[in-house]
């Protein structure tokens, strides 16, 4: 019986022991991730300037750090100066959510600026969107114009291979074309363009705002590759400047604080049953929501939709998902389906390769009755198919994302347990 | 500083494109009709060694340096007609690159290659500039030996078509390319001359000595070399085209000899 609602809690919950009493570098705050990387995901990545930190660590570690525009190979040791392989893409800082909801609609034509280019000197041009992504802008207007279509395909490209999103938020601060609403990275005026009153206007974005346009990037994402994970962090970089009157620091604490409070909210709407869309990683997510299951549910049932790899992930992912939800029932089904799938990739069988997993009709899965709120174990004596259930998860774990569950890890009162 | 000697003397000095200048002169000299007293030294053969770098900065090798002081000493020209390279655009242009490229030159309207990536102009125009980096060295070795001015001239322009020459590039390693990946669109050809061909006359300007341009007539409408000039190889023009080199040398000898 707890004392109070701190009792017994972990000594990560508590500032003493895990903050003040801890050498600095030993610091973690780090308590649990909803999923992990593998060196096989591709990761993307878009953010403020201290994003390409990410890119870099990603880079030197041995990631799959995605970039769907490179420089041309013989142009390799000038590309940096032309920001080539410092994002994904060569979209440049992209500094606010709504920048970043709007990049992701312009790359697929659903959104266009009312500024196209920026005149630079000698009949040059600047993109208003990247004006820093060259180093003198581009060499005429119709250059501008055809890179941007290639980099748009290139964010095209980003988004629908990507298997993980990390977005670096950066500021709320920016200027915004009245007539159109499009967010500049860079207020004009500064590094190209031309500064007008009467045609761009300061916003400074609070927490609805922010939190709506990270929701709609990510759902736009989603929309287009369904599997798509997000890691959403905060620049530590303070603002270089505040158009607001007053402190420089005060305008970076309010600024930092709003993105902070909107990524925590948009990252615990992904966690909320009402949350639509279901992504191959939620077996790595912990706890699985059921509306999630039975999304997860009907889309097995729609196995077109997908790869043969896909279908196999999917379908291991749900029978992980059901085990953990203690849908025995379920669980087995939906690892002989895979075991099929596996079974006649092997064989090379393409019509036994369209398996469908029809488990028996779903139950209603909320409210008190959310199984994923208890444990459940799965054991059986010998000679029960505990074994055989074993060697079916030893032998579908292809990824390392891809968790072989232990049956008697949950198990209570085992020999030296108290 | 060597003076000019009396004899208004040409010191043709460069890299292969001498050949076909020096030809042209040898023609008119055997019809007793030389424009003017030449003396040619070429750089083929020896190239070993060109650049050397010296903390983190490129300067020119000791062998190549020498060897053009050597060159003005003995002939202590009125004019020197620098040909200095002139093939850097054939490595870039001349095979298809296995990913292949293009990229949109300002003021040049040809259409992209559709299946090749873009890339920037800046970026071509940067990688191109430091092929040159030791023309624009060269020059300076000249200029720190001799007061004569200096003629520079650029690389014939490219050919549209790739006829049957049996030397292909003179370069083995380009030839293997093109067996390989194939030859390169005639437009790429064009776009990445006239890049090389604005580096030369940047640095004609930054350096203070006088350009040859393009001699009128050597190209078509479309800017490609006409057939009349094609040489021995897919790279180099003939002695028609050293000819009308000569006319320019002719013309800038006059002009600085009436000074």
């Amino acid at each position: 019986m707890k004392r109070h609602g701190y009792d017994g809690l972990p000594a990560h919950c508590f500032w003493k022991d895990s903050i003040a009493d801890i050498a600095p570098a030993e610091i973690d705050p780090v308590v649990r991730t909803k999923f992990t990387l593998s060196p096989q995901d591709k990761i993307a990545t878009a953010g403020s300037c201290f994003a390409q930190h990410i890119s870099n660590f990603l880079c030197g570690t041995g990631f799959h750090f995605l970039v769907t525009e490179s420089a041309h190979p013989l142009f390799a040791d000038q590309a940096p100066a032309f920001n080539y392989g410092v994002f994904t893409a060569r979209y440049g800082n992209v500094y606010t959510p709504r920048q970043w909801l709007q990049l992701l609609q312009r790359a697929y034509g659903a959104f266009t600026p009312a500024e196209s280019f920026w005149p630079g000197k000698d009949g040059r041009a600047l993109d208003p969107f990247r004006p820093a992504i060259q180093p003198r802008g581009f060499s005429s207007p119709a250059e501008a114009e055809a890179d941007r279509r290639q980099h748009f395909a290139a964010v095209r490209r980003a988004v629908e291979e990507l298997d993980v999103f990390v977005f670096t938020l950066g500021l709320t601060e920016a200027w915004v074309c009245r007539e159109s609403g499009a967010v500049y990275p860079v207020c004009p005026g500064v590094v190209g363009g031309a500064f007008d009153e009467s045609r761009h206007v300061f916003e400074n974005f609070g927490v609805a705002e922010t939190f709506a346009d990270l929701n709609a990037a990510i759902a736009f994402v989603r929309a287009r590759n369904p599997g798509a994970r997000f890691i959403l962090t905060v620049s530590p970089v303070p603002l270089i400047a505040t158009a607001l009157d007053r402190s420089a620091l005060v305008s970076t604490t309010y600024s930092k604080s709003v993105l902070r409070v909107a990524a925590e909210e948009a990252a615990a709407l992904r966690n909320d049953p009402r949350f639509p869309h279901a992504h191959f990683g939620l077996a790595t997510l912990g706890r699985v929501a059921p509306a999630c299951l039975a999304v997860m549910d009907a889309r097995t049932r729609y196995p077109h939709a997908l790869g043969a790899s896909g279908r196999l992930y999917l379908i291991c992912t749900l029978a992980r998902a059901y085990d953990e939800a203690g849908d025995t029932e379920r669980a087995f089904a939906a690892a002989q389906a895979g075991a099929g799938l596996r079974s006649a990739r092997g064989r090379g069988d393409a019509a036994g390769e369209r398996v469908r997993l029809v488990p028996a009709a779903p139950r209603p899965l909320s409210g008190a009755d959310d199984p994923t709120d208890r444990l459940a174990f799965v054991f059986g004596p010998p000679r029960s198919g505990t074994t055989c259930s074993n060697r079916f998860w030893r032998a579908t774990e292809t990824s390392p994302r891809l968790a072989r569950p232990s049956f008697s890890r949950h198990l209570p009162g085992r020999a030296g347990d108290g | 500083m060597l003076a000019a000697a009396p004899n208004g003397l040409v010191l043709l000095i460069g890299h292969s494109h001498v050949a076909a200048v020096e030809e042209a002169w040898r023609e008119r000299e055997a019809r007793g009709v030389a424009p003017f007293p030449l003396q040619t030294v070429s750089f083929v053969g020896k190239l070993a060694g060109r650049l050397e770098k010296v903390g983190g900065e490129a300067r020119l090798g000791a062998g190549l340096s020498g060897l053009i002081v050597s060159a003005l000493q003995a002939t202590r020209p009125a004019l020197v007609v620098a040909a200095f390279w002139g093939g850097q655009h054939f490595p870039l242009s001349a095979a298809n690159n296995p990913r292949r490229f293009d990229f949109l030159a300002p003021g040049d309207d040809t259409a992209c290659d559709p299946q090749a990536e873009l890339a920037p102009y800046d970026l071509v125009e940067a990688f191109l500039a430091r092929e040159f980096v030791d023309v624009t060295l060269m020059i300076a070795a000249v200029r720190a030996a001799c007061a004569a001015p200096i003629l520079l001239i650029p690389a014939p322009p490219p050919m549209r078509d790739f006829v049957a020459l049996p030397l292909r590039t003179s370069d083995r390693a380009v030839d293997a390319e093109i067996d390989r990946y194939g030859v390169a669109p005639p437009a790429l050809r064009r776009k990445v001359w006239r890049v090389c061909d604005l580096i030369y006359k940047q640095i004609a300007a930054q350096t203070g000595v006088r350009l040859a341009p393009t001699a009128p007539g050597v190209t078509d409408a479309e800017g490609f070399r006409r057939p009349q000039f094609y040489g021995r190889d897919w790279i180099h023009a003939n002695a028609g085209w050293g000819a009308l080199v000569l006319d320019q040398i002719g013309g800038a000898l006059r002009s600085e000899m009436g000074r």
